[in-house]
């Protein structure tokens, strides 16, 4: 399993990309604008280069402390996550994968058509094997959900390529 | 003064659609609350998309009610299971789960049902008397003040939240830097858009939110081996004799409550300090033979009349003064933005009745609480029997809707994937998820305050310290800069200590 300390150099990681993003930035697109020196009115750089100053100092905090700590012990929060089996995280990458999938189709195929498979995998996942209590639940789910928001709070939802709507 | 705001937000609160809501927040807030796992934050994300439609006060009265109905839900797992279902419920644990194995479930719940309704009241009539004083006193406050409050609300949070404040600090400006993204006010540029005009307005808050908290939940949850699993709860039915079992403890009640709204109204202290603080508070002058830690009905009364009291005391900060006391309330002032109002001593001037509002909805919500909670306790208790298989599809379905509805935009359900998968980063590696938030929304008052008062200075940065309140909060800020100092000092001497006492032990 990721150790507590790789789990931390990785949230470091981020935050370092972060900030070089922010700078990268302001040397660049905010200089083409013009908006990246001058008065406070003017200086919209000013503010992120704060803060992205501060972050680079307290990452590097951070990265001595990590350095200088000897032990690799999960943390408070971290034990939750860093002791698990690779099964559980299998799991929770799957579900993950399934929901990434699901959101990036759902204009596409639609509510009424994409919703349903993605709670039965999503339950399939989770250990149910019961295929006629899952059909139930993914499509109770799908419909109750699309029910409560088109008719109660007027939400339309995406209808798709094929245009598939509910006549509520 | 006071008058005047309640008889003005009497009007808009008196329609059937803020009581019906308020009422449903109850509901929803006692369900979530007495969920492993979920608790009012996470009822609050959930059910923000929904809420930002509606009339202002509503859809304050259904938020502040899930904020109110959740910091109590989660003492009825807490008895019936011994799983607290918030951390709020935490201290409940000690003697509402030994009532239960004495037989006395649903006298504990209806205690702390009844506690819960007071302590919010007590805490109710506080927000009522304090929040227009301090708006009062804030009209004076220039945008030194501003900027120098939003530092300390975030100082604040990331030293009394406990862990750790490097991180804790990080997240914040992490946070304060998503805030920077879009148009800048000020001079009209484009910041971090990358040439993408989904992101001209910067992130919606609610999507960066719902993927922080309810997505990684969600992850974390997956972790967990016991979806299928039927939690083994027996239905227990609170009577109306609980109310008169709490008001025995009346002594107990108030002092815990006066607890609780106080640390309710500093920021980053929120309910557990409170309540284990009640608790202990309780205890020492508490008689032998009442027995704390047994099963002792002035645990659970201390415990969950403070917890409650808390979100009065919250929402003083947050109403008069802009700043958020915790992550519930900084959603409930971020739902206030959305919605048009920017809480502060101007909220107070030109829109009383919105103020009035909340304050009702408040009070409504704390008698709702006991109506539903007396009543309808055996409905929660069956939710509770609910296996995570189908509560998490549920709440990934509530988490996409939700957001697609925000603005019918694909671009906003993959911000909120996107900040689901930093929000598991940084629970992974032990962030604090709620400074976050808290940056967020602090963000662009703090830049904009900045900024303005350096437009306004002669002195540069002088102005903070010319003007008394300024200078005064300027040194209240450096005071928790040095504590963050000195506590992460004291922490990493405490690791050496602990390293080198492994490494003898192991040499031995």
């Amino acid at each position: 399993m990721a150790s507590s300390r790789r789990l931390n150099f990785i949230a470091l990681g981020f935050l370092l990309a972060v900030i070089v993003t922010v700078f990268w930035q302001i040397e660049t697109d905010l200089k083409e604008q013009g908006i990246a020196s001058g008065g406070p009115y003017d200086n919209a750089a000013s503010y992120p280069r704060i803060i992205a100053g501060l972050i680079g100092c307290l990452l590097a905090v951070q990265f001595v402390m990590e350095l200088v700590r000897k032990t690799d012990v999960p943390q408070r929060g971290a034990q939750q996550i860093a002791d698990v089996q690779p099964a559980d995280l299998r799991r929770a990458g799957m579900m993950l994968a399934v929901f990434a999938v699901y959101l990036t189709g759902l204009t596409t195929v639609g509510y009424h058509l994409a919703t349903a498979p993605m709670i039965f995998a999503i339950m399939w996942i989770c250990g149910m094997r019961n295929v006629a209590k899952l059909a139930i639940a993914s499509i109770a789910i799908a419909t109750g959900f699309a029910f409560v928001f088109e008719v109660f709070l007027n939400v339309v939802l995406p209808l798709g390529i094929w245009n598939i709507f509910v006549p509520w | 003064m006071i008058l005047d705001f309640l008889s003005a937000g009497l009007d808009v609160f008196l329609s059937p659609l803020a009581l019906g809501l308020t009422f449903a927040g109850i509901m929803i807030g006692l369900v979530v609350g007495a969920m492993p796992g979920l608790g009012p934050l996470m009822g609050i994300v959930l059910l923000l998309p929904v809420a930002i439609g509606l009339p202002p006060v509503a859809a304050m009265g259904f938020l502040i009610a899930i904020f109110v109905g959740g910091s109590c839900g989660g003492s009825i797992s807490a008895i019936l299971l011994r799983i607290p279902g918030t951390p709020l419920a935490a201290a409940t644990l000690y003697d509402g789960y030994p009532m239960a194995q004495k037989g006395r479930a649903s006298d504990a719940i209806g205690i702390a049902i009844t506690s819960s309704a007071v302590g919010g009241l007590i805490g109710g009539v506080a927000l009522i008397f304090c929040a227009p004083i301090l708006a009062s006193f804030a009209t004076n406050f220039a945008p030194p003040e501003y900027a120098m409050l939003a530092i300390m609300g975030l100082f604040a949070i990331v030293v009394i939240s406990g862990g750790s404040i490097i991180k804790g600090l990080l997240a914040g400006s992490f946070g304060l830097l998503i805030a920077t993204v879009g148009t800048d006010s000020f001079s009209t540029g484009l910041r971090f858009t990358f040439g993408s005009h989904n992101l001209l307005n910067g992130f919606h808050i609610v999507a960066v939110v719902v993927g922080l908290f309810a997505i990684s939940e969600m992850a974390v949850q997956m972790l967990k081996r016991d979806l299928l699993k039927i939690p083994d709860v027996k239905v227990a039915r609170p009577g109306l004799h609980t109310i008169a079992l709490t008001l025995k403890h009346y002594g107990n009640v108030i002092r815990s409550s006066a607890i609780g709204t106080f640390f309710g109204a500093i920021p980053g202290a929120g309910g557990v300090i409170s309540s284990f603080t009640s608790y202990a508070v309780a205890k020492a002058f508490a008689k032998p033979e009442e027995n704390y830690g047994e099963g002792a009905e002035g645990g659970v009364v201390a415990t969950e009349s403070a917890n409650n009291s808390t979100v009065g005391g919250t929402l003083v900060p947050t109403l008069s003064l802009g700043i958020p006391g915790d992550a519930s309330s900084a959603m409930l002032l971020g739902a206030l933005l959305i919605l048009g109002f920017i809480p502060g001593p101007a909220m107070f001037e030109n829109n009383p009745d919105v103020v009035g509002g909340i304050f009702m909805v408040y009070l409504a919500s704390n008698v709702f609480l006991l109506i539903a909670g007396i009543l309808a306790t055996p409905l929660f208790v069956y939710v509770l029997r609910a296996p995570k298989v189908y509560l998490i599809p549920s709440i990934l379905l509530l988490c996409s809707i939700g957001t697609f509805a925000l603005q019918a935009s694909v671009f906003d359900l993959q911000v909120m994937l996107v900040f689901g998968l930093i929000g598991i980063l940084f629970r992974s590696a032990d962030y604090p998820l709620a400074p976050v938030v808290i940056g967020m929304i602090l963000g662009p008052i703090l830049e904009a305050n900045v900024r303005r008062s350096i437009l306004i200075s002669r002195d540069g940065y002088w102005i903070f310290l010319d003007r008394p309140v300024s200078a005064t909060l300027v040194v209240i800020n450096a005071l928790l800069l040095a504590a963050m100092v000195y506590l992460t000092i004291r922490r990493l001497r405490a690791t050496r200590r602990s390293d080198l006492a492994k490494a003898m032990s192991a040499e031995e």
